[in-house]
């Protein structure tokens, strides 16, 4: 079942091919001006009441990307949380970025002070507010949990990749009374910041969040890429699931569409080569 | 008198069983209420976790990868390596910081290419498996039944209306937000599901230490036939 | 000052009281002679018929990447899975993505195969630790001994007879992925066409790895625990799955009872509040 090579299924690769095209022409759209239309996540005004009850309170807030390695999923949590310093900045609330990856603390260090400058606040970027604690995932969630305890923080946002720490910074969040906003990809604890955050940005919610507030052409362009192409894999579903119907499950044409060798099944039988 | 014997930590393995019970209770102290005791053993955890990878990442990483190809089989080509990765310190440079944004130029360059034979091998098989689905009982599929049928209309509706959910560049508006909430009501019952998985997945971390305990520090036999 | 009502006390139990009640309630299950059978479930069952294929001789690759915190759940796994492939005199290979992992496995092994005769280098052998597992399996996949090198103990590759002659993982009959990380989607995506991919991870990575199984991407499952008791049933032995998986069912009956309990209060309670005011 695992493809190594383009020649594999060369159908798979157009298919792919034509999917990266559609991201790169609506990148290329956004990039020479065109409004691109994201619907507003409900999410978002969840982010500004946390804010606004934390500064009331008084207390910190803590921003946790995960255990999130350095990537797409971090660079897209690390623009949510600059638009939260943003609004941070504007009340000097104190905040703590916690992290469990030493590429994504430095890049955080850069992101957080860049969002204070933007917010005409830089007298109030603190290093230490940004920490790496641990890559050990249990080591990250016992110093996570020790610290919203001991800060008894108001509001926590956690956006990126969780596993199995996730219920813990919940649960702890919740022992403190904190408000807690979560977005993840990470589908198998979805249910713990649904069951135990006040909000939950549930996955591609995330990517759509990030692009919303940053505005960024790269982002916006890929959003509506990946839009067009779910309504390619709609069609092919519904079209493919007739296919099947009509000439059963081992027909060429299925096999087309997505099994390694499937091209050269296809090719053999449209030669008159039989299935 | 032989149990109390064993039971002492009158040896390097009794000793380190005791250590770990001992860690294993202070961390689970927290759940009484935060502690001095549990605050020692979390920053002793974290300090730990970090340097005990320090020992095999040099033996197993950098002496087998990089040392020995160079100083014993004469790769001299490979020194530029490990001074390679480490311009990601630069980072914290203020004036050299560009350095860093090469290598991490290099590892997205890497993933984003890997990702094209990711996408194939991981979503396309997934895709097909999708179309695999008949809607109706028919001499082209003379295994497939009424059952198998009505789960299959069932996983196209679910997955239309989820994936419906899932669209950002659009308004939704009437009908579409009537499915689109459908595909919520879907994910929810799925969340459901997961969430269940994962709580039995909860507590057999916490069977793990309580059968250290009972098993290696106190050497209880367990019961249900097994141990 | 008003009394509290039964729910409202309720309400307001200390959740440590609940702690202490779900731990015991774990100690004294744990300890219990109980001895519960279990139903076999497909994934458990397709598991065991795809290693029942295997003839003897042939390599396995065990990437194993668990620690001490998923213990109960991957160990009872990876000691019944290992039983199997000796009986089915299979060779195998371990490759792990974490120091600690690196270490739990090899003990772990040493001690099973020790029961069974099987020799370190000449039956299998561990491959030590990894710190890119995408890296590595595309390097094995190309180049297994370049890649590799040596083994746990220091031994270059060459000199390791359970690996003689092999340059590739395609040689490979069997991948078996022990994880409590989403590490199979990387085996799915880069390991050689045509090898079985068998998945045994905790129950929290099972959810999102059925739709693997469905679309045949990986051939079979054993879940957690009671996987493990399933799969210590099927094949006749004795192992922590069983024990295991008693526990684990009485603190789900504990916590449906906390659950009922608790939203019986909170039900009680609205009405209480509604015929008050």
């Amino acid at each position: 079942m695992t493809y190594q090579h383009a020649q594999d299924n060369w159908f798979a690769a157009i298919v792919i091919g034509f999917i990266t095209l559609v991201v790169l022409v609506n990148i290329l759209r956004a990039k020479l001006g065109a409004q691109l239309y994201i619907r507003r996540i409900p999410g978002l005004d969840a982010i500004d009441e946390a804010i606004g009850r934390s500064t009331e309170l008084g207390r910190p807030v803590t921003m946790i990307p995960g255990l999130t390695t350095f990537g797409v999923v971090a660079v897209q949590a690390l623009t949510i949380f600059k638009y939260i310093t943003q609004q941070i900045a504007r009340f000097a609330t104190p905040m703590r970025l916690l992290t469990g990856d030493a590429t994504v603390f430095a890049v955080a260090q850069e992101a957080i002070y860049d969002a204070y400058n933007e917010a005409g606040r830089p007298d109030l970027y603190d290093a230490d507010s940004i920490r790496f604690l641990s890559d050990r995932q249990f080591a990250f969630a016992s110093g996570v949990a020790g610290l919203i305890q001991r800060e008894r923080v108001a509001a926590s946002f956690m956006f990126g990749e969780f596993f199995a720490e996730s219920l813990i910074f919940a649960e702890t969040g919740n022992m403190v009374g904190a408000i807690q906003i979560a977005g993840t990809t990470s589908f198998t604890q979805v249910p713990f910041f649904v069951a135990a955050c006040d909000y939950t940005i549930i996955g591609d919610e995330f990517y759509a969040t990030s692009a919303y507030l940053s505005r960024e052409p790269v982002l916006l362009g890929s959003l509506v890429g990946q839009d067009i192409a779910k309504l390619l894999f709609a069609l092919t579903a519904v079209s493919g699931a007739i296919i099947s119907t009509i000439a059963g499950v081992d027909s060429p044409i299925i096999k087309l569409l997505g099994q390694p060798g499937g091209w050269d099944a296809f090719m053999q039988w449209l030669q008159g080569g039989g299935r | 008198m032989d149990w109390i014997l064993q039971f002492l930590p009158l040896g390097t393995e009794r000793i380190s069983i005791w250590i770990g019970v001992l860690c294993t209770l202070a961390i689970y102290s927290l759940l009484y209420r935060e502690n001095p005791i549990y605050r020692f053993f979390e920053h002793m955890y974290i300090g730990l976790a970090a340097g005990y990878s320090l020992g095999p990442l040099f033996v197993d990483i950098i002496y087998r990868y990089w040392i020995e190809p160079i100083w014993v089989q004469g790769y001299w080509a490979w020194a530029f390596v490990v001074p390679y990765g480490m311009y990601l310190y630069f980072i914290f440079s203020e004036r050299y910081g560009w350095l860093s944004r090469i290598v991490i130029g290099t590892l997205i360059g890497a993933s984003a290419g890997l990702f094209f034979q990711e996408f194939s091998s991981r979503y396309l098989p997934q895709l097909n498996s999708t179309l695999q689905k008949p809607l109706w009982v028919s001499s082209a599929n003379p295994d497939v039944t009424g059952w198998d049928v009505f789960v299959n209309f069932l996983f196209i509706a679910i997955l239309l209306s989820v994936l419906t959910y899932f669209t950002f560049s659009y308004e939704q508006r009437g009908g579409v937000k009537r499915v689109a909430t459908v595909g919520r009501w879907f994910l929810m019952i799925g969340l459901g599901a997961i969430f269940g998985n994962t709580v039995m997945a909860r507590m057999a971390l916490l069977i793990g230490r309580i059968y250290y305990i009972l098993s290696d520090w106190l050497m209880l036999p367990l019961g249900g036939g097994g141990g | 000052m008003q009394t509290q009502t039964i729910w409202q006390r309720m309400l307001s139990i200390d959740r440590r009281l609940l702690y202490l009640l779900l731990f015991v309630n774990i100690v004294v299950f744990l300890l219990a002679p109980i001895r519960m059978p279990a139903s076999i479930s497909p994934p458990v069952q397709k598991f065991y018929d795809e290693i029942e294929k295997l003839k003897p001789g042939d390599l396995v690759m065990i990437s194993s990447n668990w620690s001490a915190s998923t213990l109960a759940e991957n160990q009872p796994q990876l000691e019944a899975v290992l039983i199997h492939l000796m009986r089915k005199k299979a060779r195998f290979t371990f490759i792990s993505i974490e120091a600690q992992s690196r270490d739990i496995s090899y003990r772990l092994a040493r001690r099973v195969t020790e029961t069974t005769g099987y020799e370190y280098g000449k039956d299998w052998a561990h491959f030590g630790f990894v710190p890119n597992l995408t890296v590595a399996i595309k390097g094995m996949v190309n180049d297994l001994p370049s890649t590799i090198k040596q083994d746990v103990r220091g031994t270059p590759i060459s000199q390791l007879e359970v690996v003689k002659g092999v340059k590739s993982l395609g040689q490979y009959k069997m991948i078996i992925d022990v994880t409590p990380s989403g590490t199979v989607p990387i085996w799915i995506s880069y390991s050689p066409k045509g090898i079985p991919i068998l998945y045994c991870p905790t129950s929290v990575m099972a959810a999102e790895a059925y739709t693997y199984l469905d679309s045949g991407q990986i051939k079979g499952m054993i879940t957690g625990a009671k996987g493990a008791q399933e799969y210590e049933q099927l094949l006749h032995i004795k192992g922590l799955g069983a024990p295991f998986a008693n526990a684990i069912s009485f603190s789900h009956v504990l916590i449906i009872l906390f659950i009922l309990l608790g939203n019986l209060a909170m039900f009680m309670n609205r009405v209480q509040a509604r015929r008050e005011a």
